[in-house]
C-alpha cells in the first residue's frame, strides 16, 4: 500500500522538555489513522510539524514519498484541538475565507461551501454570524472549514472533544465518508476506545516516543493471550478438567437468559479448535470467541511496562 | 503573496464595515467642524437682548452703554430692594447691576451683579470689560490724560518673518508652522495608538478564539501578523483620507458661514471667549496665506511616511506582545513600557516646537522610537532650511532599517507567542523566543 506520509526520526525539544524523540511514523494512503497517547505525549506536537506550523529539530517528513514542503499544506486539512473561529464574522464569509486561504477561489469555494450546507442541512446559516451559534453549531461549522477544500490528508486533532454524541455521530460518519472518497484521516486522541472502531491503523505515542504502530487487526493479534470465551445452554454443568493442557479458568458467569458464560486462559498457541473440541462434549455452545485484547489494554499494558 | 492579499483583505473588510468605524470616521470631522460651528452659531442665535437695571447710587456710571444692541443697560431709579423686586415677575434675562454709593474708581469694590438665573461666564465678562473700560476712561480723565493720546499708545505689531533662502527672499509664517508641528506631532500620535489597538485586539481576538491556528495551518504566522498589521494600516489610511476629505467640505461650508457670521454686530466683550471659530471669517484668507507659505504636500507625504513607519514600528511591538500574554489584564504590564516613548515624545512637542533646531530635537528625531512623532513636529520648520532635508531623510532611512528590524524580531516573537497557553510570560521568555529556531 502506497504510504501518505513518512516521518523519519522526527525530534523536538522545547525548552526543557522534549516533545518528541526520534519519532518514526508511517501513514498508509486511504486509511483512517489514530495517533493515540496520554495527554502530554507529544501528538499535538507532532500534528504541527506534519501541518507545518513548527519545524521539527531532526528528521524529515515525507509528503507522497517527497519532502514536505509549504505547498503541500494546501492538501492537507487540519482541525486543532483548541478551535476557534471569528466570532463577529457571518459562518459563509468564515468558511469562504479558510477555503480561500486554503487556494480555493471565490467560486469554488462558494460551491463547495453550498455542498457541505446541504449535508449538514444548515442552509440557512450563511449569514449568521458565529457568536449566535450554539457550541455544536459551531463544531459543524469548524469541520466544514476543515474539509472544504478537498484534501487529500485530513487531521482531526481529539476530533469528538466537544461534541454532543448526535454530532459526534454525524461528523464520524463523515470522516468514513471521506476516507471513502479518497481521503486519509489521522485523528488523535487520547480516548482510545471512541477510535478503536474507526480506525484501521494507529500507532501509540508514551513519554516522547512511538511505542507501537500497524494496523489494528494485526495489533491485537499480536497481543492476544489465548483467551477464549464460550457460552453454554443451562446453567449447571461438569466442566472437564483442563488444567493438565494450561487451561487456567478465569471467569464462570451465569447470565440472565440461563446461560453459563465461561473464560479460559489456554496454553500460548492453543488454537480455537482445540478448545471446542475439549467442550463440545459438555453441552450446548451458544457461542464461542476468542478474546482479543482492547486497544485500552494494551495500551495500559505497554505504559505501565515501560514504568517499570 | 495571494494568501496575504486575503488576510489584508479580511483585517481590512472586517474593520471598515463596522458601525464604530464608520461613525468615527463620518462624526469626528462633524465634531471638529461643530467646534467651529457651535460658538458662531450660538453668537448669531443668541439675539436675546440681555436687560441689565443699573441701581447707581455713585453716580458715576448712569449714562453707561454696551455699544451692543443685545446687552442694554438702563438706569433704575428706585432703590436696590426694589430693583430685586423685578425678579418676582420672574422676568427672562434680567439682571441687576448695583453700584454703592462709596464707590471709588481708584478701588473699584463693592460692585455686584444680581440675575435671577446663572450668568453666563461671557455676559458677565462682557459687563466686567465693559466696567473696566469705563474705569480707565474715568482715571484718564483724572490724571489729565485725553482719551486721543491714549489711544495712540495702543501698539498692535506683527512682524512679518522674511527667509533668506538660495532662491531669495521667502514670506514664512512661524504661526503657520507652529500650528502645523502640533497638528502633526499630535496627529501621529493619536494614530499610533488608534491603530496600534487595534493590532491588539486583533492579535490578542484570533488567540483568545484560537482561530489562530487554523489560519496558521494556511499561512505562515507572519504572514498573519504582516497581513493584520498592514490591513490596518490601510484603515488607518481610509480614514485619514476621508477626514481631510469632509473637514475640506465643512471647512468650505463652515467658512461661508462663519463669513456671514462676522459681518453681524459683534458682541462686544465675548469675542475673546469664542476661540479661534469667531474670527474665522475674517482669518480665512489670513490662514489661507499662511497655509500657502507651508509646504503642504510635503508636509502631507512626510506625514504619511512618519505615520506608517511609526505605526510598523509600534505595531510590531503590540503584536508581539499581544501574541505572547494570555488576557488583557496580562496586557497592560508589557503595555506601558512600549507606550513610554510615544507619551514622551508627546510631551516633548512644545519644547521641539519651540527649539527646533536645538540638540534635544535633533537627537530625538533620530531615535526611531521618537521620530515619527517628534520629526512631525519639526518637518514644517526643516523643509526648507538648510540642512533640514539630510535630517530628515536620515531618520527617515533609521526609522526604515528599525521597523524592518521590529517586525522581524516581532515575527519571531508571534510564531512562538501565539500557540502558547497558560503561561505568565515575562521579558526574559520574549528575548528568548526570538532564538528559537523552526
Amino acid at each position: 500500500m502506497e504510504n501518505i506520509i513518512e516521518a523519519r526520526n522526527i525530534s523536538k525539544t522545547y525548552e526543557r522538555k522534549q516533545a518528541l524523540k526520534q519519532v518514526n511514523l508511517t501513514v498508509p494512503k486511504g486509511s483512517i489513522y489514530g495517533l493515540l497517547g496520554p495527554n502530554g505525549a507529544g501528538k499535538t506536537t507532532f500534528i504541527r510539524i506534519l501541518t507545518q506550523i513548527i519545524g521539527p529539530d531532526e528528521g524529515e517528513i515525507l509528503f507522497h514519498g517527497k519532502p514536505l514542503v509549504r505547498e503541500d499544506i494546501e492538501r492537507m486539512g487540519y482541525m486543532p484541538e483548541e478551535r476557534g473561529l471569528y466570532r463577529k464574522m457571518k459562518v459563509g464569509e468564515q468558511i469562504e475565507y479558510f477555503a480561500r486561504l486554503k487556494g480555493l477561489t471565490k467560486a469554488e469555494s462558494y460551491e463547495a461551501i453550498r455542498y457541505w450546507f446541504t449535508v449538514f442541512d444548515i442552509k440557512d446559516w450563511w449569514g449568521k454570524k458565529v457568536e449566535e451559534l450554539s457550541k455544536g453549531m459551531q463544531q459543524k461549522v469548524q469541520f466544514i472549514a476543515t474539509v472544504i477544500h478537498k484534501p487529500e490528508m485530513i487531521i482531526l486533532d481529539e476530533p469528538f472533544s466537544g461534541f454532543d454524541p448526535l454530532n459526534a455521530e454525524i461528523v464520524r460518519d463523515e470522516i468514513i465518508k471521506l476516507r471513502d472518497n479518497g481521503a486519509t484521516i489521522m485523528l488523535s486522541t487520547h480516548r482510545l476506545e471512541s477510535v478503536e472502531s474507526l480506525c484501521d491503523h494507529l500507532s501509540l505515542i508514551n513519554n516522547s516516543q512511538k511505542v507501537l504502530e500497524g494496523r489494528i487487526h494485526d495489533i491485537r493479534h499480536s497481543y492476544k493471550e489465548s483467551i477464549f470465551e464460550l457460552v453454554l445452554a443451562g446453567k449447571e454443568h461438569v466442566l472437564p478438567d483442563v488444567s493438565a493442557l494450561g487451561y487456567e479458568l478465569i471467569s464462570s458467569v451465569a447470565d440472565d437468559e440461563e446461560n453459563l458464560s465461561l473464560r479460559y486462559k489456554a496454553a500460548e498457541g492453543t488454537t480455537a479448535n482445540e478448545v471446542l473440541q475439549r467442550f463440545m462434549p459438555v453441552g450446548n455452545i451458544v457461542s464461542f470467541k476468542e478474546v482479543l485484547p482492547t486497544i485500552n489494554d494494551i495500551f495500559i499494558k505497554i505504559v505501565r511496562e515501560s514504568a517499570k | 503573496m495571494k494568501k496575504i492579499q486575503l488576510i489584508i483583505a479580511r483585517e481590512y473588510i472586517t474593520r471598515v464595515k463596522t458601525r464604530a468605524f464608520i461613525l468615527l470616521t463620518l462624526l469626528a470631522p462633524v465634531l471638529y467642524g461643530l467646534l467651529i460651528m457651535i460658538p458662531i452659531l450660538a453668537s448669531r442665535s443668541g439675539e436675546q437682548s440681555k436687560q441689565i437695571a443699573v441701581v447707581d447710587e455713585s453716580g458715576i456710571f448712569h449714562d453707561i452703554t454696551s455699544g451692543d444692541k443685545n446687552l442694554v443697560f438702563y438706569n433704575e431709579n428706585g432703590t436696590l430692594a426694589e430693583a430685586q423686586k423685578g425678579f418676582v415677575a420672574n422676568k427672562e434675562n434680567y439682571y441687576i447691576l448695583h453700584i454703592p454709593k462709596d464707590f471709588d474708581i481708584f478701588n473699584p469694590k463693592g460692585v455686584e451683579m444680581f440675575s435671577s438665573k446663572n450668568a453666563g461666564i461671557g455676559f458677565k465678562s462682557a459687563v466686567d470689560s465693559i466696567l473696566e473700560n469705563r474705569i480707565r476712561d474715568l482715571r484718564m480723565a483724572a490724571y489729565h490724560i485725553p482719551k486721543a493720546r491714549m489711544d495712540s499708545l495702543h501698539v498692535d505689531m506683527d512682524i512679518p518673518v522674511r527667509k533668506v533662502t538660495e532662491k531669495g527672499i521667502e514670506n514664512s509664517s512661524s504661526g503657520a508652522n507652529t500650528a502645523a508641528a502640533f497638528a502633526g506631532g499630535f496627529l501621529i500620535y493619536i494614530f499610533i495608538f488608534l491603530y496600534g489597538t487595534m493590532v491588539t485586539r486583533g492579535v490578542q481576538e484570533e488567540k483568545q478564539s484560537r482561530v489562530v491556528e487554523i489560519i496558521i495551518s494556511s499561512v505562515k504566522p507572519f504572514q498573519l501578523m504582516m497581513g493584520k498589521i498592514i490591513g490596518i494600516a490601510l484603515v488607518g489610511l481610509t480614514q485619514f483620507a476621508m477626514w481631510i476629505i469632509l473637514t475640506m467640505i465643512l471647512t468650505t461650508i463652515t467658512g461661508q458661514l462663519a463669513g456671514g457670521a462676522h459681518a453681524a454686530p459683534d458682541m462686544h466683550g465675548m469675542h475673546a471667549h469664542m476661540g479661534p471659530g469667531a474670527g474665522a471669517g475674517g482669518g480665512m484668507a489670513g490662514a489661507v496665506s499662511a497655509l500657502s507659505t507651508l509646504h503642504l504636500p510635503i508636509l502631507i507625504a512626510l506625514f504619511l511616511f512618519y505615520f506608517l513607519a511609526g505605526y510598523l514600528l509600534y505595531s510590531s511591538f503590540f503584536a508581539a506582545v499581544a501574541s505572547a500574554v494570555d488576557s488583557a489584564s496580562d496586557m497592560s504590564q508589557f503595555m506601558l513600557p512600549i507606550s513610554l516613548p510615544i507619551i514622551f515624545s508627546f510631551a516633548f512637542i512644545s519644547n521641539v516646537v519651540e527649539n527646533p533646531d536645538g540638540p534635544i530635537a535633533f537627537w530625538l528625531s533620530m531615535v526611531p522610537l521618537t521620530s515619527p512623532i517628534i520629526m512631525m513636529a519639526r518637518v514644517p520648520f526643516l523643509v526648507d532650511s538648510p540642512g533640514g532635508a539630510w535630517q530628515i531623510i536620515l531618520s527617515m532611512v533609521i526609522l526604515i532599517l528599525s521597523f524592518i528590524c521590529s517586525t522581524w524580531m516581532a515575527g519571531k516573537i508571534y510564531r512562538i507567542g501565539i500557540l502558547m497557553y497558560g503561561k505568565k510570560t515575562s521579558w526574559k521568555e520574549l528575548g528568548k523566543w526570538l532564538f528559537y529556531k523552526g
